[in-house]
């Protein structure tokens, strides 16, 4: 078998025991997670965690209420499937245990998120799904769009998230603590601070980043490059509703401001009609569901900025809704992805024979992602529309228009690519639904979009609407949620959009092309986002030709000249000067005279080796004055640190014979290096002198030398710091000098060197040793 | 430096500073000393001999990698760190055996001795390698 290559790629690996493994944990976790929540609520308020770093303010704790557990839920639920569907998706993947790895830290910090009882807690966990995200995005490495991609979706969230900490510290501040708890219930009060509205500014950036709505809408669809299940994952259930839930949770304290509404209710409007579009134009399946998911994230801001019970009612049912009906869509596109290995639309026909139970899959989160009864998706855009005639008439109306587009992309998924006929344009086929994992997943999120809205709905109103609601909206009343409510306005809207849907389904081939013509009059945000991008970039490029020359002598001007105008700033500041006293040893004076003599023979050698051995000279001595001030160890190792250089001079001089003279300067360089010498000389010794006039501080010293022996069981104070009162300085410390090393080593071992950095053609010629 | 002197003291003053490296680790805590100075007493002393003979020559007699042994070295730093934690202490608190002055202090001591010495010694061979 070896020398026949098969194309069938998931016969050509068989797991092994370890992958196996991880897999197994992978899929085990979410249900266990999800176990436990059930297990430990029911209704009420749990919190639980303890105590990290209290100085400032921030605490390790969690908080499951209607809307924590909603997210929660889902995040456990829709993970166990995606987990299962990617064991066999991923199946012929040399690297899929990683991949489950990833996805199970992805959760693990969305779980995290939408618990965490604290705002910088949130934030952590927040930047954490934004990292982990990156690595999914850009799992298919060798893609350069998928690292392109993953790349765009980190910096704009990241981006985002970072604008959102700042508004967090704002608001925590503000409110006097970064408690979720506290500031839900005072948050409030604080609407005539003058940070208010930047706070309230800050977190919408960040959950609108997150959330992709316009103008971020575009990193989503870029997402698509990552496996289908990240998808199915990240950007329909869980991450991309992560902007949402913040919102939902500042509902208490911004609702009451006018530009909270203003705000909210305009992007997501524009949002959800804009993707909308664009969802339309497209002919790649994947990414009309992407663009749609965009939609439905711009219908959930929308619905936040409403702010009435109606409107939350609606929008804690489309998130459960959507995230049922859109995992399963991307699943049944990956299938069809894995049987065909298109999504094109027009090259796609006959997926009925060999996609059977996806296709009934289809058809229930069709029906749902087209809000038809008695689906979960019908619901939500009933409550849609009842928030939305209880608000504003030309918000529905872009509403109707917005959801008879998803009736027509829901039309469009589920007819041509299965019902057609196989004719001989369409791609070729393979049946692949002998493997369980790639039909159950879609399969069971299509029976719960149905039997959650038909026989548990009173369980959800009960343990996620009424607490969720009562928290965000403490006045509101609450009507119980009901399939039918017999005939009344938004059914006969329900009506119009499905008759609109299917004559946009019809327009479809005439229509599509001419609203891409109309779209791309505007470019892609993709596209704008690379033009910023290469401006930084060009920008990063210019300043680095001008500051990386790759001269060593200058660079080390550079920074001289910069510690030169610093010392000469501080010692300007000085007031009072303290009296000047020499009290000197004949030792001391001889040392010094013999400081001084060397340091000119290191400024006139002309070799470099002279030039070494007086500095090592200088060294040496330095050593000496330590041992006169009674600092062995610090003397001792300062005697082992010259010891080395000189190796590793002596090692350099050995193989480098054109370094052996001192590379000769104009004399106005010299004149400038003798000044900035001159200067950083006077200003240390000057500084040395007022330091050492004044009266020491010996307290520290004191209780070091007191605890030394009795807390430390040492007699050797240096050392006793190094290795137990300081000692995680001194780890950090051990770890630096072994990035140091391993930098070393990968610069050294780079073998056509080019010294600096790639921009010999600055460098002037006239400096040889440096360009050795 | 094909000296015979040079080569045969070489290889007797570098057992011979070894053996001083590890003694001024060990004493360290009580009198001038510690892992610092040592990793770089040992460092040089490998640096004699890596002049003498050859830095292939320095490398098959350390056996173990000395990029490896500095990385050996902090996991051994943290892992003396992290003993007081299984105690209900705080990390990095210094434990003692009752008695003597033998404690997770010393080991972690060890822990620098080791990154410092593999650290330095890395760069030091792959210089001399990569000049040559």
């Amino acid at each position: 078998m070896n020398t026949i290559v098969t194309s069938d790629s998931s016969s050509a690996t068989t797991p092994t025991l370890f992958t196996s493994v991880i897999v197994g944990a992978c899929i085990a976790l979410p249900f266990i997670l999800f176990a436990l929540l059930a297990a430990n609520y029911s209704g009420q308020l749990v919190q639980f965690g303890f105590s990290w770093i209290p100085s400032l303010d921030i605490h390790v704790f969690f908080r499951l209420d209607g809307l924590s557990v909603l997210f929660a839920g889902l995040i456990t639920g829709v993970g166990v499937l995606v987990q299962m569907y990617a064991a066999a998706y991923m199946k012929s993947k040399a690297n899929r245990a990683s991949f489950h790895i990833y996805l199970s830290l992805f959760m693990l910090s969305m779980l995290g998120l939408v618990l965490a009882d604290n705002l910088l807690l949130l934030f952590v966990f927040w930047e954490l799904t934004t990292l982990t995200s990156y690595l999914l995005i850009g799992f298919n490495h060798e893609k350069p769009i998928a690292r392109r991609n993953a790349l765009q979706a980190m910096l704009i969230t990241a981006t985002g998230g970072l604008t959102m900490l700042a508004g967090f510290i704002l608001l925590g501040e503000m409110v006097g603590s970064y408690n979720l708890e506290t500031i839900i219930r005072e948050g409030a009060n604080t609407i005539h601070h003058p940070w208010f509205v930047p706070s309230m500014l800050c977190i919408i950036v960040g959950a609108f980043t997150k959330s992709a709505q316009w103008p971020f809408h575009f990193w989503l669809p870029g997402a698509m490059a990552a496996p289908t299940p990240v998808s199915a994952y990240l950007h329909s259930s869980t991450m991309v509703k992560a902007g949402v839930y913040l919102l939902a949770r500042m509902l208490p304290v911004y609702g009451g401001h006018e530009l909270w509404q203003i705000i909210l209710c305009s992007f997501g409007a524009f949002t959800a009609l804009w993707c909308a579009i664009l969802a339309y134009r497209q002919t790649d399946l994947k990414l009309m569901l992407a663009y749609s998911t965009n939609v439905i994230l711009g219908q959930l801001i929308l619905m936040i900025g409403i702010g009435s019970s109606y409107a939350m009612t609606a929008a804690l049912l489309l998130i459960a809704a959507h995230s049922f009906y859109k995992a399963g869509l991307f699943m049944v596109v990956g299938n069809i992805d894995k049987a065909t290995g298109t999504r094109e639309y027009h090259e796609l026909a006959g997926l009925k024979s060999v996609l059977g139970i996806s296709f009934l899959a289809a058809i229930i989160t069709g029906a749902s992602k087209a809000g038809l009864p008695p689906t979960f998706g019908f619901i939500s855009k009933e409550y849609i529309y009842k928030a939305g005639l209880g608000f504003d008439g030309v918000l529905t109306a872009i509403m109707l228009v917005v959801n008879a587009i998803m009736v027509s992309l829901a039309l469009l998924i589920l007819i041509q690519p299965f019902l057609k006929k196989h004719h001989s344009k369409a791609a070729a086929m393979k049946p692949i639904e002998h493997q369980t994992f790639l039909w159950l997943p879609p399969l069971v999120l299509a029976i719960l979009s149905v039997v959650v809205p038909i026989a548990l709905m009173s369980y959800y109103q009960g343990l996620i609407i009424n607490p969720a609601v009562t928290q965000m909206l403490p006045q509101a009343t609450l009507k119980s949620v009901k399939l039918w409510e017999g005939v009344n306005l938004p059914l006969i809207l329900s009506g119009i959009t499905l008759l609109c849907g299917i004559a946009l389904y019809k327009l479809y081939p005439t229509l599509s092309p001419r609203v891409a013509k109309f779209i791309d009059f505007f470019g892609s945000g993709s596209q704008h986002f690379q033009t910023i991008i290469g401006h930084v970039m060009r920008m990063a490029k210019w300043q680095t030709r001008i500051q990386q020359h790759g001269i060593l002598s200058l660079y080390s001007l550079q920074f001289f000249t910069v510690l030169a105008i610093l010392l000469a700033l501080g010692i300007s500041q000085i007031e009072h000067w303290p009296r000047l006293s020499i009290h000197a040893n004949y030792y001391e004076l001889i040392l010094a005279a013999f400081l001084v003599i060397t340091t000119f023979i290191v400024v006139i050698a002309r070799t470099l080796l002279l030039a070494m051995a007086a500095l090592g000279t200088i060294g040496f001595l330095t050593t000496l004055i330590f041992l006169i001030y009674s600092a062995p160890d610090v003397a001792k190792t300062q005697l082992l640190v010259e010891t080395l250089i000189v190796v590793f001079i002596a090692i350099v001089l050995r193989h480098l014979p054109r370094a052996r003279s001192v590379p000769k300067h104009s004399f106005s360089r010299r004149k400038i290096h003798a000044v900035i010498s001159l200067i950083i000389g006077t200003s240390v010794g000057i500084i040395l002198w007022i330091i050492s006039s004044g009266d020491m501080n010996n307290e520290i010293a004191n209780f070091y030398g007191t605890t030394s022996l009795s807390g430390g069981h040492g007699r050797n104070i240096v050392n006793v710091i190094l290795v137990d009162f300081r000692a995680f300085d001194t780890m950090g410390e051990a770890v630096v000098v072994v990035i140091a090393a391993l930098a070393a080593v990968s610069v050294l071992g780079r073998k056509n060197h080019s010294w600096g950095l790639k921009l010999k053609k600055s460098v002037p010629k006239n400096n040889s040793v440096e360009k050795k | 430096m094909n000296s015979i002197i040079f080569k045969t003291a070489s290889h007797i003053v570098t057992g011979i500073m070894l053996i001083f490296s590890v003694y001024l680790l060990l004493r360290g805590h009580n009198n001038p000393g510690g892992g610092f100075i040592a990793g770089l007493i040992a460092v040089i002393a490998f640096s004699l001999l890596m002049l003498c003979e050859s830095p292939g020559y320095v490398r098959s007699r350390l056996v173990i990698p000395p990029s490896i042994l500095a990385g050996i070295g902090v996991v051994i730093s943290l892992a003396a760190g992290s003993l007081p934690l299984f105690f209900g202490q705080a990390f990095l608190s210094g434990m003692w055996i009752k008695g003597t002055s033998v404690g997770s202090p010393l080991l972690f001591d060890f822990g620098v001795y080791l990154a410092v010495f593999g650290s330095v010694l890395t760069i030091l061979l792959n210089v001399e390698e990569e000049l040559s």
